[in-house]
C-alpha cells in the first residue's frame, strides 16, 4: 500500500503554520510540494544497470517548507520513494545577520555560484548541475558589499571526519558582464574563475573553470597498489590534480524560443581511453559469463557502479531547445556522452503546463538509444505535479 | 593681394567659429529644453531622487477583471530600480534593473537569472514598463509638433540601444504637458503597444494615476498599471547589488 499519511499530516501542519508565520510582521513562508510517478523500462545493453528488459513503476513525493523570519531560515523537508518510509531531512537551517559592517551566514546553507546548467565547476558549496539534489553544508561565511562587487570568505564546519573547505571569493556585476574568482583549500589547493557575457539582448555566452589539487578521479589501471573503485576491478580511484571547464551559450529567439548549447570537460570523469578499455573488458567478461553466471553478476556490479558515477565521461555536451507559448513549456534535450568518437546520446522531451498560478503539471520522456556503449538502457516516462504556495 | 587673402581667411575662420558656436548653443538650448520637457512629464509620475512606488497591474478581458498583481518598486538614481513582487502568487520574486540589464530572482532558486526588459509580468505589462519610470533618463525628444490648439505630439527616440522601445510617440496637453496617449515601437519598427494615461489632481499638482495598455492583436484585452502611492525613499546602496538580493528577503 502506498503510504501518504505523513505527507498529509505535514500538509495540515503547514496549513496551520502558514497563518501563524504570517502573524509575525516580517515572517515569510513557502511550501513546495512535488508528487511524481515514474515508469521505467530497462533494456538489454551491455551496461544495463539492472536486470535486462525489466519494467518498474515508482511513485515519490517531495515536500519542502521554508520559514524565514529576522534572518533565520529553516527548510525542513520530507522525501518518500515507493514503499520506502518517509525520510525527514533538515535541508537548510541558517542565520543571515549583519555584524561589524559585514554580512554573516551561519548554519546549513546552499550556495549556487556558477552560470552553467550541465556542469558547475565553481559551485563548491552547492549542486554541481542544474536540478541536482544537494545536501547543504554547515558553514560560516562573511560577506562585504563594495558597489557592484561582493567579497566572500568562509569555511565549512564538518562534524564528521573530513577536510574542511576554506575559501575566498569575489564576484562582480559590470553591465553586460558578470564575473567571479575563487580560491580555497580542502585536501589541496583549488582555484576557479568564470564569467557570463550578455553579448546582445538575445545572446549570452559563459565560461567557467576550476583547477583542483588532489581530487578523486577514476582511472583504468593495472597497478594493484591503488585503491580499487569496486572490488577487484581494473577501475581505480586515485588522487590527482585536474581541471573542470564548462562552456555554454544561450540564444533567445522571437516567439519565446530559447536554444542552449553547453560543453563540459571534467578530468575527474572517465576518459575516452578508459571507456575503450572498459569496452574491451565487457566483451571479454561477457564471453566468460556465458559459462559462469557468477562472473556475470560481478561484471554487472562494477560496470553499474562506474555507470552510476557522475560525471560519466570526461567530455559531455548538452543541446537544449525550449518553446514557451503562454502557460505551456516544451523542452527537447540531448545529452551527448563522449565515451567514443561517436557520442552516446540520451534524449529527453518535457512538456510542462502551468494549470494554475504556482501549479505545474509535467510529463517527461527520456530515452537511451540502443547503439551506444551503454546499450539500450531503456526509456522512462515521468509525470509530476508541482504545487507551491507562500506568504 | 596676399594680405587681402589672409584677411579674408581670418574673417572666414572667425565667421565659421561664430556660426558653429551659435549652432551648438542653439542645439544645447533645444536639447536642454527637450530634456526639461521630459523631466516635467516625469515629475507627474515620480519625484526626483529615490522613490517607492506601489504599483498594481490589472488584466481585463472584455471588461472583466481576469487577474491582478501588486508590485513594490524602488526607483533610484542612474537608471536603477528594484521591483518586489507582493502578490501571493508571486511572493518572494524580485527584478533588479541596472541600466539596461535585468536580473530576476526566484524564491526557490539560489542564483539570479538574466532576463530582457520585454519579459511579460501580466497581460501587456512588461518588466521594463514597471521598473523604468523616468522617460528623461531613457529618451530624447526628436521633434514636437502641435496637433491642435491643446495637444502636442512628441517624437521620442531611445538614448541607448538596450531599451525595450526604440521609439515612442507621446501625445501631451500643450500647456500643462499632461500625458494623454503613447505608442511604443519595437527596435524592428513594429508597434509593440499603445497606452492611455489617467491623471489625478493633488495638492502638489497633477499626478499620473494609471497607464492603460492596449493590445494591438487581442483587442478585448486591456492591462491597467496603477500607481497607488509614490513616496520619497532612502534606498540602501546594497539593494542594487545582485549578490545582496540573493541572500535577503526584502
Amino acid at each position: 500500500m502506498y503510504r501518504c499519511e505523513p505527507i498529509i499530516g505535514f500538509l495540515l501542519l503547514t496549513a496551520s503554520l502558514g497563518p501563524l508565520a504570517s502573524l509575525a510582521h516580517s515572517a515569510q513562508w513557502r511550501l513546495d510540494y512535488e508528487m511524481s510517478a515514474v515508469h521505467r523500462q530497462q533494456g538489454s545493453g551491455a551496461l544495463a544497470i539492472s536486470n535486462p528488459d525489466e519494467t518498474a513503476s515508482t511513485r515519490s513525493q517531495k515536500l519542502d517548507l521554508m520559514l524565514s523570519d529576522r534572518g533565520f531560515t529553516v527548510i525542513p523537508g520530507l522525501r518518500q520513494e515507493g514503499e520506502e518510509p518517509v525520510r525527514f531531512d533538515l535541508r537548510e537551517a541558517y542565520l543571515d545577520t549583519r555584524l561589524a559592517g559585514l554580512e554573516w551566514s551561519i548554519g546549513r546553507k546552499v550556495l549556487e555560484w556558477d552560470y552553467g546548467f550541465l556542469s558547475r565547476p565553481l559551485s563548491w558549496l552547492g549542486p554541481n548541475q542544474e536540478g541536482a539534489e544537494y545536501s547543504a553544508e554547515t558553514l560560516l561565511l562573511a560577506e562585504h558589499y563594495q558597489g557592484m562587487t561582493v567579497w566572500q570568505s568562509g569555511c565549512t564546519v564538518r562534524l564528521y571526519d573530513a577536510d574542511e573547505l576554506c575559501l575566498v571569493r569575489v564576484e562582480g556585476f559590470s553591465g553586460h558582464v558578470d564575473w567571479q574568482m575563487l580560491g580555497g583549500y580542502e585536501a589541496g589547493w583549488r582555484f576557479g574563475a568564470g564569467g557570463q557575457w550578455i553579448a546582445t539582448d538575445a545572446l549570452a555566452l559563459r565560461l567557467t573553470g576550476s583547477w583542483v589539487q588532489n581530487q578523486q578521479q577514476l582511472g583504468w589501471s593495472a597497478n594493484a597498489s591503488e585503491a580499487p573503485f569496486y572490488s577487484s576491478t581494473p577501475l581505480h580511484q586515485q588522487e590527482a590534480s585536474g581541471f573542470r571547464w564548462n562552456l555554454g551559450t544561450t540564444l533567445t529567439l522571437p516567439m519565446n524560443v530559447e536554444l542552449m548549447a553547453e560543453h563540459s570537460w571534467d578530468e575527474s570523469g572517465l576518459s575516452h581511453k578508459s571507456w575503450q578499455q572498459i569496452r574491451d573488458q565487457v566483451v571479454q567478461l561477457n564471453d566468460e559469463a556465458a559459462s559462469d553466471p557468477g562472473l556475470y553478476a560481478q561484471n554487472l556490479g562494477w560496470l553499474s557502479a562506474a555507470a552510476g558515477r557522475e560525471p560519466l565521461s570526461e567530455h559531455r555536451t548538452l543541446l537544449r531547445a525550449q518553446y514557451q507559448p503562454a502557460d505551456w513549456q516544451l523542452e527537447a534535450l540531448a545529452l551527448l556522452l563522449w565515451t567514443d568518437t561517436r557520442p552516446d546520446r540520451i534524449d529527453q522531451l518535457r512538456l510542462t503546463y502551468t494549470a494554475l498560478p504556482l501549479t505545474d503539471l509535467e510529463l517527461r520522456w527520456r530515452h537511451y538509444p540502443r547503439d551506444s556503449i551503454l546499450g539500450e538502457l531503456g526509456q522512462e516516462w515521468r509525470f509530476s505535479l508541482q504545487v507551491s504556495t507562500g506568504g | 593681394m596676399s594680405e587681402l587673402t589672409a584677411q579674408n581667411r581670418q574673417l572666414w575662420r572667425a565667421g565659421t567659429a561664430v556660426l558653429i558656436t551659435l549652432v551648438t548653443a542653439l542645439g544645447v538650448t533645444l536639447q536642454s529644453a527637450h530634456a526639461d520637457l521630459l523631466a516635467t512629464i516625469d515629475q507627474m509620475r515620480i519625484s526626483e531622487g529615490g522613490v517607492r512606488v506601489m504599483t498594481e497591474v490589472k488584466l481585463f478581458e472584455s471588461g472583466e477583471l481576469k487577474s491582478q498583481r501588486l508590485y513594490e518598486v524602488f526607483a533610484g538614481s542612474e537608471r536603477r530600480s528594484l521591483v518586489l513582487f507582493r502578490s501571493e502568487a508571486e511572493a518572494g520574486q524580485k527584478v533588479l534593473m541596472l541600466d539596461d540589464q535585468y536580473y530576476l530572482f526566484m524564491p526557490n532558486s539560489r542564483r539570479q537569472i538574466r532576463i530582457t526588459p520585454m519579459q511579460k509580468l501580466l497581460g501587456d505589462a512588461a518588466t521594463g514598463d514597471i521598473s523604468s519610470l523616468r522617460w528623461s533618463e531613457d529618451y530624447r525628444v526628436e521633434s514636437q509638433i502641435p496637433m491642435d490648439s491643446n495637444r502636442l505630439h512628441l517624437e521620442l527616440s531611445a538614448q541607448r540601444h538596450g531599451l525595450s522601445y526604440q521609439r515612442v510617440e507621446l501625445e501631451v496637453e500643450q500647456d500643462s504637458l499632461i500625458p494623454l496617449a503613447a505608442t511604443f515601437y519595437l527596435p524592428s519598427g513594429r508597434v509593440a503597444k499603445t497606452a492611455t494615461f489617467e491623471m489625478v489632481e493633488e495638492d502638489a499638482g497633477p499626478r499620473l494615476r494609471a497607464m492603460t495598455l492596449h493590445d494591438r492583436i487581442q483587442t478585448r484585452q486591456i492591462t491597467e498599471v496603477s500607481y497607488l502611492s509614490v513616496e520619497p525613499w532612502e534606498i540602501p546602496e546594497r539593494w542594487f547589488n545582485p549578490a545582496f538580493l540573493l541572500r535577503n528577503n526584502l
